[in-house]
This record gives C-alpha cells, sequence and structure tokens, in this order.
C-alpha cells in the first residue's frame, strides 16, 4: 500500500486537492531555491510539520487544520542537528511566520500560482509576475503525433531536470537527496480546541521527529496521527521513479517538479519549477532527434532540425504548407507510400508534413516499439477515514496531476518488478491511503505504437484517453473491466493471483507479471534405491 | 434473489462446463481450452436471446459431441439455469459486458487446471 498525507483542502471549498505533503513542501523549498538561502530552504522544507497528525479544530468562521506551533521551541528540537550549519532563530521564524508574514517567502511562494499548477490539474495561462517560480514551455498539442512527441520529450527533460535539481539542492542545502518519513504517533484523531492543539504537540515527544543530515540525504521524519498505521517513507532524488522491495518510493525530481499539462484540445505547456537553474528544451530535442529520428530521416533525404522542431511543437512554426496530419504550418515535403491511407490523407492533396509531426510519424514508419506512457490515474472511488469537516465530493475533478500520474508509473512498476506476481493485490485492485482519504485508483497509459504479437496500434489510432489500460495478444484490459476486476479481487489475494494467472493466459497481457506454477517446486525424485520404507533405513 | 449476476455467470459457465468431456477432446485444444471459451463466449454473447439459448448453444459449440453427462451435472445445469433465468436480462448483460472477464473470473473462482478444462 502507498501512502500520504493530503497535502491540502482548497481555500474556498474546502476540497481536499490529491496531492501528498511531502511532495508540497518539496515543490516550495525547489521554487525557493532561486534565493539561494540555506535556512529558507530548509524552512519551507518542512513548513507543514504537523499537518499529518490532523489536528482539526472549529474556528468562528470555519474549521481550521493546525499545522504549525507557534513555539520556536519545538522547532529548535526539531532542527537542532542542523544547528552548526543553519541559522536556526532564522529557519524558525520563517516557518512560525508563514502564514502570518506577508514578506515571508513561504508564502510569497504558496500564493503564486506555482502550487496551484503543480500540484492540481487546472490550466492556467499565467501572467510573467504569476508564473515568477515556474518556467513554462508552450506547447501546440493538435493530434496523436505531436503529443506523442511532446511525451516523449517531456520524459528526456524530466531526467536532465532531475540531475539539475539535485545539484542546486547540493548547492545551497548541501545535500542532493531528501527523505521524507511518516512516523505514526500515539495521537489519535478528533476534533479539538485550539488551546488543546498546543498541548498536544507539547506532549509529542518532540526529539523523535527530527530533521538531520544521513550521507547525502536530508532525512525529515514527520509525526503523523495513529489511523495512519505503519511507518511510511517517500524519498526525493535524481534516479528513477520506483517503488523499493522494502515499500519506500523513490521519485524523481524531474516527475515530482514538472508536468505536462493539458488545456481544451490544443494547447498544453511543459511547466517545471524554477530552481535557479538552466535546463535546456533544445537540448532534449537534439538528443531525441539524434536517436530516434536522423538516421531514417538521412534515409528519405529529409532534414529537419531542432529549431524547426521545437518551433513546431511550440506552436510558432511558419510555413506555407498545412501539415497533413495537424493542420499546423508545415514545410517537410514527404512521398507517403501507397499503402499509407489515413483520413487525412484523403481529405487533403497535399504530402506535407511539420517538423512535430515528422518526428511522430517516423517513429511509427521505423516500426519502433511504442512507449507505454503513464498518464494521471483514474480515481475510481474513496473513502474518507475520519469524520473532519472536509467537502469530498467534489475532489476528483481537481486532483493532482503529479500524484495520480506517479500512481500509474509505480503500478507500472510493480507490474514490471521482479516477481511482481507478489503485488498481485495490488495490481488487480490498486489503493493508496492519503491521509485521511483511502482512494481506489485505476492507473492509465497511453500507447502509442504500441506493438503486442501481431497486433499494432498506430499513434493516430491512440486517444489521450483510450480506455485501454494493457495491452493483450488476445484482447485489450478496458477501463471498465478493470473497475469490474477491482470488484471482484477486493482484498482478496489469492482471488487477485489466480485473477493474474488468468489475465495473462486468456488476454495475453504482457506486462502483468506472470504467478508462479501451483505447487510449487517438486522435490527431486530419487534415482533408484527406492524409500526409506523399501529400502529398510 | 438479489444475487449479482457475476455469481451467478460464474455458476452457469461452471454447469457448462461440467458437462464437456474434455478429454476426447485434442490436446491442443485442450491446451488454449480457456481461451476457447473466452472466444466463444464473446460471440455467442452478441446473439444470444436468452440464458437457455446461450446455454445450449455453446455447449454445441465447445463439445460437440463430447458432452459427458449424468444426472447429477445434468441437474446442476438445471438449477443454474432456473437462477439464471430469475434474472435473465441482467445475466445477458453481464455476458455481453463482459465475456472475457466472465471466462476469467469463472476460471479463477474455480481454480481449475488449465489444460483439460
Amino acid at each position: 500500500m502507498i501512502r500520504g498525507v493530503l497535502a491540502r483542502t482548497d481555500k474556498e471549498t474546502s476540497v481536499p486537492l490529491i496531492d501528498d505533503l511531502s511532495h508540497h513542501m518539496l515543490v516550495v523549498s525547489a521554487a525557493s531555491l532561486r534565493k539561494n538561502d540555506k535556512e529558507i530552504a530548509v524552512a519551507s522544507m518542512i513548513h507543514d510539520f504537523f499537518k499529518g497528525m490532523m489536528l482539526w479544530y472549529q474556528g468562528e468562521r470555519r474549521a481550521n487544520w493546525w499545522h504549525f506551533s507557534l513555539n520556536p521551541s519545538i522547532y529548535h528540537n526539531i532542527l537542532e542537528s542542523l544547528k552548526g550549519d543553519i541559522d536556526l532563530n532564522k529557519t524558525v521564524n520563517v516557518i512560525i511566520q508563514h502564514h502570518h508574514d506577508r514578506g515571508n517567502p513561504i508564502r510569497e511562494i504558496e500564493r503564486s500560482r506555482l502550487v496551484e499548477q503543480i500540484e492540481s490539474n487546472y490550466f492556467l495561462f499565467l501572467t510573467e509576475r504569476q508564473s515568477y517560480f515556474l518556467k513554462s514551455i508552450p506547447l501546440k498539442l493538435s493530434g496523436g503525433y505531436r503529443f506523442t512527441v511532446a511525451s516523449l520529450l517531456h520524459e528526456r527533460l524530466i531526467n536532465k531536470l532531475s540531475r539539475a535539481y539535485a545539484k542546486r539542492f547540493k548547492e545551497v542545502l548541501g545535500v542532493s537527496r531528501v527523505k521524507y518519513t511518516y512516523s505514526p504517533t500515539e495521537v489519535s484523531f478528533r476534533m479539538r480546541s485550539r488551546e488543546e492543539i498546543e498541548g498536544v504537540v507539547r506532549e509529542l515527544d518532540v526529539g523523535e521527529f527530527r530533521v538531520e543530515v544521513k550521507g547525502d540525504t536530508l532525512s525529515i521524519k514527520l509525526p503523523v496521527a495513529r489511523e495512519f498505521g505503519q511507518e511510511f517513507s517517500i524519498e526525493y532524488y535524481e534516479g528513477d521513479t520506483l517503488i523499493e522491495s522494502n515499500g519506500v518510493v523513490r521519485i524523481s525530481y524531474g516527475d515530482a517538479l514538472s508536468m505536462l499539462t493539458i488545456g481544451g484540445s490544443k494547447d498544453g505547456a511543459l511547466i517545471y519549477v524554477d530552481s535557479g537553474s538552466d535546463v535546456s528544451f533544445k537540448e532534449c530535442i537534439e538528443e531525441f532527434l539524434g536517436e530516434k529520428v536522423e538516421s531514417w530521416a538521412t534515409k528519405k533525404n529529409i532534414s529537419v532540425s531542432a529549431d524547426d522542431v521545437r518551433n513546431s511543437i511550440s506552436g510558432e512554426f511558419t510555413g506555407s504548407n498545412m501539415c497533413v496530419f495537424c493542420g499546423e504550418p508545415a514545410n517537410i515535403r514527404y512521398e507517403f507510400g501507397k499503402t499509407f491511407a489515413d483520413t487525412p490523407q484523403m481529405m487533403f492533396s497535399g504530402d506535407y508534413v511539420c517538423p512535430a509531426c515528422l518526428c511522430g510519424f517516423s517513429l511509427e514508419d521505423q516500426g519502433t516499439e511504442g512507449a507505454v506512457i503513464p498518464s494521471p490515474a483514474l480515481v475510481e472511488r474513496f473513502q474518507l477515514q475520519m469524520q473532519i469537516p472536509m467537502r469530498e465530493e467534489v475532489a476528483l475533478s481537481i486532483s493532482g496531476n503529479f500524484w495520480l500520474k506517479t500512481l500509474s508509473k509505480l503500478w507500472l512498476k510493480a507490474a514490471k518488478a521482479e516477481g511482481g506476481y507478489r503485488n498481485a493485490a495490488f495490481l488487480l485492485n490498486p489503493k493508496f491511503t492519503l491521509m485521511p482519504l483511502t482512494i481506489s485508483f485505476i492507473p492509465q497509459f497511453m500507447h502509442p505504437a504500441v506493438k503486442v504479437g501481431r497486433r499494432k496500434k498506430f499513434i493516430l489510432e491512440s486517444s489521450l484517453r483510450s480506455e485501454v489500460i494493457c495491452w493483450g495478444e488476445k484482447k485489450d484490459l478496458t477501463l471498465e473491466e478493470f473497475s469490474e476486476i477491482m470488484d471482484f479481487v477486493g482484498g482478496n489475494k489469492d482471488k487477485a493471483v489466480e485473477c493474474l494467472r488468468r489475465l495473462k493466459e486468456i488476454y495475453g497481457i504482457r506486462v502483468l507479471p506472470k504467478p508462479p506454477k501451483r505447487g510449487g517446486k517438486r522435490g527431486k525424485r530419487s534415482k533408484g534405491g527406492g524409500n526409506r520404507f523399501t529400502r529398510g533405513d | 434473489m438479489g444475487r449479482d449476476p457475476r455469481e451467478v455467470v460464474i455458476d452457469l459457465l461452471g454447469a457448462i462446463n461440467g458437462l464437456i468431456d474434455w478429454s476426447k477432446i485434442s490436446k491442443d485444444v485442450r491446451k488454449e481450452w480457456n481461451t476457447i471459451l473466452a472466444k466463444r463466449v464473446a460471440m455467442l454473447s452478441r446473439s444470444v436471446s436468452s440464458v437457455e439459448d446461450f446455454a445450449e448453444r455453446l455447449l454445441k459449440e465447445l463439445a460437440g459431441d463430447a458432452i459427458f453427462l449424468s444426472r447429477e451435472k445434468a441437474n446442476a445445469l438445471r438449477v443454474s439455469l432456473d437462477r439464471a433465468k430469475s434474472m435473465e436480462k441482467e445475466v445477458l448483460d453481464y455476458v455481453k459486458r463482459y465475456p472475457y472477464l466472465s471466462v476469467v473470473f469463472y476460471t479463477a473462482s474455480k481454480g481449475i487446471e488449465t489444460e483439460g478444462g
């Protein structure tokens, strides 16, 4: 079970935004790196320190979610081990004042549109002032080829960003990794008075919850309410997003701090937190062209440059012709084979292709094994575990993109992991706890240009929501079927393993792990000599 | 009354499959029996008008003459059919909606060995 703590609710509506607390604090901290200030970066990393304890009280106007103490000594204890490296008074002051002081750097970041963009599904056209903590690459996503290319470029950007963020954290904080551990306390949830809450924190053994440097990692142990269950860790680092066998979730900085957002049918943007370092999108395109497109293009006597692809995918390309695939300006003439038949080809007489679609088309024409691109998971249902003043009814509509996409990614990693059948219950009835919510989700993927056995799916046939969860050699597993499987499996592990076995056989789904043969290993047969009875031992 | 159509479909597929004498069917077919069952269910579910029609045609498609009929098995089929008829619309809708999945659930529930039904 993947675990986390709900980051926040929408201020006006009290609707929960499905994002994890550690991610929220990381986002704020990464944005604060622009200030090159160690104290602000550390304060940002723990500014909502007590939120996981679910301490709620009824205020005069509305219920409040208490999450920071005004008692400085508590933070001095938490940060004790960093005493020699940072100015504790300054750090503590930034935390305590993060809601009240207008000039507070955390407040400044939280009130910018950055947090809304990175943590929600909003697609916002931002002014320069609003996007101060964000970098944005506009995209024109008309058509399947463009979306596929944008997604593949995003994957490359994620790798570059991960390295850049790790470097920035190292420069400012002296460590390149951050690990959050949610550790349950004895405190149980119930509505409290404000005075009572300060008492709860005073009684808490704060010494147990601390921030310390361990090797190259800033380790942060956060208190959570007893109902959370067991300790759980989420680490942000330079590498790939994955679940380790011990249950620790590791998330790449690039995944956590960047996003491909879509607005309407054509507009989109690649956005990422501006930490003060430059990452070149053009380099991503150059690498992509070098690896995937150039040799194919040379054989076809076509030249395509990184600048053209960048301008094309950003909607800034000018050309006198129209692309047969997306209708955007195009300048590359391509001789389609006689066997190539598609609607645009029939509608337009031209043979011109824009640089962005050419890249997508080349992948297909080369028969490249298509990528499985995780998309934000679908929240199937959720349950509020505690009676707290939170509106849950419309949370689905503004669920956080990052965390939901990460769930799809983690599901895929769990499926592909060695001995993945041990995760059968999770794979066929995936759930995660985002305290105080328990969420059942369906992973979502795009499968552009997928080939499974003798079956092939063309990019232009793939839609963003193809409703196909997994491709099968005999039958695809659809969204509706997955939901039915979740219901069938419930929490029964044996049923899940058996169901996994049958899905492999009947659907021919490759991505799902193969359960072991029944009965386990047979013992070696003795070669002659009979058994101990016949031998007379 | 008030039964889940999924349970009824699983039960019905079990009763139908129980009548087939898999030992008389060629090994190649036996190896792929669950996929073949799923394909037949998918094909028939589009056109059947009643659960009896479904059971009869599925049996014919799968077994031909290779039916192993005993009073006990015939009774089991009768009970399953009666149950399915009591919620015929829901059962047929379910099979039409999830033909492959019905077979996955049936085989998973019974934990039957792959070869030989």
